[in-house]
């Protein structure tokens, strides 16, 4: 408790990932005392607050941008059909800011041209969305798909 | 400052609280304490002429006004980061000081202090807005209110958080505004509705994080409402500070704290309000050639401060022992004994 108030309070730019990481860190570790310790009063009673706290008001608020953090990505979950939920609202949440603004994916300049002829293709065949939808996910799936760095900027991906 | 001050003297009394007399230091002639420095001046020019106008002609000219205000700029920044009175402007030793360095500038009065500092925060104020209007992207807001032990005042600290245009991120203080009466939801929303049009930011703002207490956690609420009611801000999300829900819920473990944590705390009492005990656990530490650590007090408002208390005891242990034995009739009594150290170790565990 000590450790994860020190981080959070003392960090300059503590993150929601960091956030994530010291909630699930600290109900691990009191689920681990609560075993071992002869304090199963005081143990219960942070756990459950702390519990109720992060199921209503932390973990839904926090997944996304946690996801969006190249120090964590989809390291800090609880379990499997959690992270499959936030990557699917994550990919949705891509598609209509996609569709609702300027912004582009990412391209290496050899696509860049193969890019232009499809979007002239798909401007025929007035198959737009579905095109940029894929060109999303695949932005996304290379995002996931590639190791986690901790001493990365997460602002730089 | 007057370069009459180079040649006399204020002559104080005992205290240095009452100048009794101006006195010539190249000949001692005294004067009135409300003697002008025209007189003065006539007296050096009159009675010291070679000294006073050939140290004259060697003195450089006085600084420009350009020169003058880029000084008195510098001055009115390090008055208001340091937290300095205005006043301090007008003390003899700090003019002293600030002649000794620089005998051409000329230290401005308290009032001119204020009005340059009061015209560096609207300008600072309009940089931020300036800055603020040349991108577009989102910012979250932080907010607390704290009350200064110096004026008694209350204020609403409000910080803002963003990514600028070369993705790197901000913050920056955006207001410190004093908050009169009662600190209800209500007030503390109009404070934060009206810095967000001054900074047209209704449509700009993505979250507020707050601490737990009700009235902040209403403001939360209604801001939510009020700017998708009015701006159509629907991306505005209301966050809990997560240090502040960790601080909550150790306060509701320490609802079951074993009596020997009390029992060290009021041990830990009784010596920081013992000048005696403090001096003779200072004298142990120097002869066991120990660092002294001032014994640490839990408060229920400071965070880790039980954990705090006990790890500098857990430092402090073996003088603690040699104190508690050369004052058994007080201290024995309030020391935990050797049963009870295993249950006040098992908390900083946590």
């Amino acid at each position: 408790m000590y450790k994860a108030t020190k981080l959070l309070s003392s960090s300059s730019l503590p993150t929601q990932g960091d956030l994530r990481l010291t909630f699930l860190g600290m109900l691990a570790s009191l689920q681990q005392y609560n075993g071992l310790s002869n304090q199963h009063n005081i143990v219960n009673a942070i756990y459950n607050k702390l519990e109720i706290y992060w199921h209503k008001h932390l973990s839904e608020s926090s997944a996304i941008s946690a996801i969006l953090n190249s120090h964590y990505k989809t390291t800090i979950f609880n379990n499997l059909v959690e992270r499959n939920e936030c990557i699917d609202h994550l990919k949705n949440l891509f598609s209509s800011y996609i569709t609702n603004s300027h912004i582009t994916p990412n391209r290496t300049s050899e696509e860049t041209l193969q890019t232009s002829r499809n979007y002239f293709l798909n401007m025929i065949n007035r198959q737009v969305h579905s095109s940029a939808e894929n060109i999303e996910f695949d932005e996304i799936d290379t995002y996931l798909n590639t190791s986690n760095d901790i001493n990365a900027d997460p602002l730089l991906w | 400052m007057s370069d009459v001050w180079e040649y006399f003297q204020k002559i104080q009394d005992e205290d240095n609280t009452i100048i009794l007399s101006i006195n010539c230091q190249l000949c001692e002639a005294e004067y009135g304490v409300s003697t002008s420095t025209t007189t003065l001046r006539r007296h050096l020019t009159g009675v010291h002429s070679s000294v006073y106008t050939s140290n004259k002609q060697k003195q450089a000219p006085p600084y420009t006004l350009a020169e003058q205000k880029h000084i008195t700029v510098n001055l009115a920044q390090w008055i208001s980061v340091d937290l300095q009175p205005f006043s301090v402007v007008e003390r003899v030793e700090f003019q002293q000081f600030i002649h000794t360095l620089d005998s051409r500038y000329t230290i401005p009065c308290r009032q001119t202090i204020k009005q340059e500092i009061d015209s560096l925060f609207s300008q600072r104020r309009t940089n931020i807005q300036l800055e603020m209007n040349s991108f577009t992207t989102k910012v979250a807001l932080t907010t607390d209110i704290w009350t200064s032990s110096h004026n008694h005042t209350s204020y609403l600290g409000i910080t803002m958080h963003y990514i600028d245009n070369n993705w790197d991120l901000k913050k920056c203080i955006l207001d410190f505004i004093p908050i009169e009466g009662s600190h209800s939801s209500r007030l503390i929303l109009s404070k934060i509705i009206d810095l967000l049009q001054e900074f047209n930011l209704n449509n700009r703002i993505i979250s507020l994080t707050t601490d737990n207490g009700s009235n902040m956690l209403a403001c939360g609420r209604d801001l939510a409402n009020e700017l998708e009611i009015c701006f159509c801000n629907l991306s505005f999300s209301y966050k809990r500070c997560a240090a502040h829900i960790i601080n909550l819920a150790v306060k509701a473990g320490m609802k079951h704290l074993d009596t020997s944590i009390m029992k060290l705390r009021r041990f830990v009492i009784k010596i920081r309000n013992s000048q005696v005990l403090l001096d003779d656990l200072k004298s142990i530490c120097r002869i066991k050639n120990k660092e002294f650590l001032m014994p640490i007090q839990d408060v229920e408002t400071r965070w880790n401060a039980t954990y705090q208390m006990i790890e500098r005891q857990i430092v402090m242990q073996d003088v603690m022992e040699i104190l508690v034995n050369s004052h058994e009739n007080i201290l024995k009594s309030l020391y935990p004994t050797s049963s009870e150290w295993p249950k006040i170790m098992v908390y900083i565990l946590f």
